[in-house]
């Protein structure tokens, strides 16, 4: 009896075992440790030139002998990436080269985040503010096929931790509707004085717009940092390390 | 393949820090009371950590100490255990109780040593913290990181000194040290002996499948407050009356690890003691000791981070202050706690050690008898719920964001002391069936 108990407790623990390999990839791991360089296994956690991008940090990183602590800009919001290529010993040195990761060029479009038909969210908006100059422009899409003309306000203001509403400017959109046309703002970033937990949403005044379908904003930003004005080092994809002229 | 070398290697070369100084098959030879052989194991895991504190303020590069070490603890072993009282039939006994620790150790290290993703804010501090210990820089060159002021840096230096010391160098081999304190807890917890380990063995596994998750080996400090909470609250089991002074000397040691892991290791140690000085089995004067010796621990602490950069690290960078405390008003409390309770509830329900302390906690409260440990567990419990409450109503930042951040892991962190509780609840219903 005492035996049988003992051998299904053994059945047991080998099954919970072989949980435990499964659960972890025991067997993938194992295979990835014993065939690819731990350069190569990171490459392929974090992407060469796309997301984090720490394959193309380390190649320039070992191509360039990099020690002197570059400003990496990278305009996918990720974790942090400056650990890949950080020298403790003039941690707070910039050198004059940039490395820029995932460049979207010297304008990107971003999509606001629809709340509800009246309010939008401009997510990230400090990680957008670092990199990016001014909101050059806003463009409203939607499905209808009328050519309405409208005559909107729009409120853009900040809420703040404290729930502290500040209204930033109110604008006045007049067009067609279906004309898909971008109408200018030129928000400069640097006036608004961002801390690090702001929200920042569109507000659009007007009755009737729950009958428009799809209501979609676009907002237009002005890059910060122009690869004319550089001279490019090194270059991959939408990768570039340079030097200010 | 080389690297799977390294990984086995790492395991000898952390067993050198539970086996060395204290004898753990005879450690009367350091201390008058007998204790089991992980017991004494883990006074040793205690013990040395406490050492690697000490050199990690020592003004003195990594490099020039960290091989000695390590050689001097290799024959402190070889002496111990091979020339002075040599018991080769135990040794064979425990070599074979060890097996299944080691199997866990192996296919978890393979995995951190497969997946390698670091966590957030390893990225940002504790990965650079550790870089700065492997450039041969010491804890007071950390004040020259913008983010060096913000969270203490004793888990990074146990990262660096490991990760230093392998012939080939890869980052990961000083985070396998958090796994093996992991494993190393939970193993203790579920072992009293070597006897009957076969269901303690189940029940080892099993806490390592329920636990298990690659997130918790990425760089992030939680899992080194959580172990050290196992062995404590196993250890607040074991006092039973005031002969046990070792249990409060090494109760009181492991607090003052915790404080140097994270900012809210404060908290955490601040409990266990307030829990000490709850107990009726410690005499009085041994209370005054326990506080006076904390009190000093915390004031050494300080005096470390101001001595060279007149910095504490504890408050700069850290959302807490007295002004934001005191314009708290009713209705923004309101607002906060509308946040904190479900949030709280859902990671509650989501962990399954927390969730199961409190059910087993509350089933052994309806005892008619309630030993002195349970009487621990519930001012745990309490003090721990008031930490988190206090901890969010007091953060002077966008609380969702501050929550959905941070809670998870907070809960993570102070399950750990539950653990013990809900593996003793699990074998003895096991000897009553």
């Amino acid at each position: 009896m005492l035996n049988i108990k003992k051998k299904s407790q053994i059945i047991i623990l080998l099954i919970l075992i072989i949980a435990v390999v499964i659960k972890t990839n025991f067997f993938r791991n194992l295979t990835e440790v014993a065939l690819h360089k731990f350069d190569d296994r990171i490459i392929n956690k974090y992407g060469y030139c796309s997301g984090e991008s720490i394959g193309y940090l380390l190649y320039l990183k070992k191509k360039y002998q990099i020690k002197d602590n570059p400003k990496i800009v990278n305009y996918i919001h990720t974790p942090q990436v400056n650990w890949v290529i950080t020298n403790t010993k003039v941690i707070n040195k910039n050198s004059e080269e940039l490395i820029f990761l995932n460049y979207p060029g010297p304008e990107t479009e971003i999509d606001l985040e629809k709340i509800n038909n009246h309010l939008f969210e401009f997510k990230d908006v400090v990680f957008y503010s670092n990199k990016f100059d001014k909101i050059e422009s806003i463009e409203i899409t939607n499905d209808s096929k009328s050519f309405e003309k409208i005559k909107w306000k729009i409120d853009i203001l900040t809420i703040d931790k404290y729930r502290n509403k500040k209204k930033i400017r109110t604008f006045d959109i007049k067009n067609l509707l279906d004309e898909n046309k971008k109408n200018e703002l030129n928000i400069f970033f640097e006036n608004l004085n961002f801390t690090n937990e702001e929200k920042f949403y569109f507000v659009i005044k007007n009755k009737n717009i729950s009958e428009f379908k799809n209501l979609q904003l676009k907002i237009v930003l002005k890059n910060k940092y122009i690869l004319k004005n550089f001279q490019i080092i090194d270059g991959i994809n939408n990768c570039y390390y340079v030097r200010q002229i | 393949m080389i690297e799977f070398l390294q990984i086995i290697f790492s395991f000898f070369l952390f067993f050198l820090i539970i086996s060395v100084p204290i004898n753990i098959f005879n450690p009367k030879i350091f201390l008058n009371n007998k204790f089991s052989i992980l017991g004494t194991a883990s006074f040793n895991l205690i013990l040395n950590c406490n050492i690697l504190l000490f050199l990690s303020i020592l003004p003195i590069a990594l490099d020039s100490y960290n091989l000695f070490f390590v050689f001097l603890y290799f024959f402190a072993f070889i002496y111990i255990y091979f020339i002075k009282n040599p018991k080769f039939d135990l040794y064979k006994k425990f070599t074979q109780f060890l097996l299944l620790f080691f199997i866990i150790y192996l296919i978890i290290a393979t995995n951190v040593a497969g997946e390698l993703n670091l966590g957030w804010d390893a990225k940002y501090f504790y990965y650079i913290y550790a870089l700065f210990f492997i450039e041969n820089q010491n804890l007071y060159d950390l004040g020259k990181f913008v983010h060096g002021t913000w969270h203490p840096h004793l888990g990074s230096f146990y990262w660096a000194f490991f990760w230093n010391l392998m012939p080939i160098k890869f980052e990961y081999i000083g985070r396998l040290f958090y796994v093996f304190i992991l494993c190393f807890s939970i193993f203790y917890v579920c072992h009293n002996n070597l006897k009957g380990a076969l269901i303690s063995n189940i029940i080892f596994i099993l806490t390592i499948l329920l636990f298990y998750k690659y997130g918790r080996f990425s760089g992030l400090q939680e899992v080194l407050i959580f172990s050290f909470l196992a062995i404590l609250s196993k250890y607040f089991s074991l006092l039973k009356n005031s002969k046990n002074v070792f249990y409060v000397f090494f109760i009181i040691l492991g607090c003052n690890l915790i404080i140097w892991f994270k900012s809210e290791g404060i908290a955490y140690a601040s409990i266990i003691i307030l829990l000490l000085n709850f107990s009726n089995q410690i005499s009085r004067k041994i209370k005054i000791y326990i506080n006076i010796s904390y009190v000093s621990m915390i004031i050494f602490k300080i005096a470390i981070y101001q001595f060279f950069d007149a910095k504490l690290i504890d408050t700069s960078g850290h959302p807490y202050y007295l002004d934001y405390i005191s314009s708290l008003n009713f209705s923004f409390i309101i607002y906060k706690l509308k946040f904190i309770i479900p949030y709280l509830s859902y990671y509650i329900l989501m962990n399954i050690f927390f969730i199961s302390g409190i059910i087993v906690l509350c089933l052994l409260n309806f005892q008619k008898k309630i030993d002195s440990y349970i009487k621990h567990l519930n001012y745990y419990f309490i003090l721990n719920l008031a930490f988190i409450f206090c901890a969010y109503l007091f953060r002077d930042m966008d609380i969702e964001y501050s929550i959905k951040t941070t809670m998870e892991r907070v809960i993570f962190t102070s399950s750990g002391f539950y653990i013990f509780l809900i593996i003793n609840f699990i074998k003895n219903l096991n000897k009553n069936l």
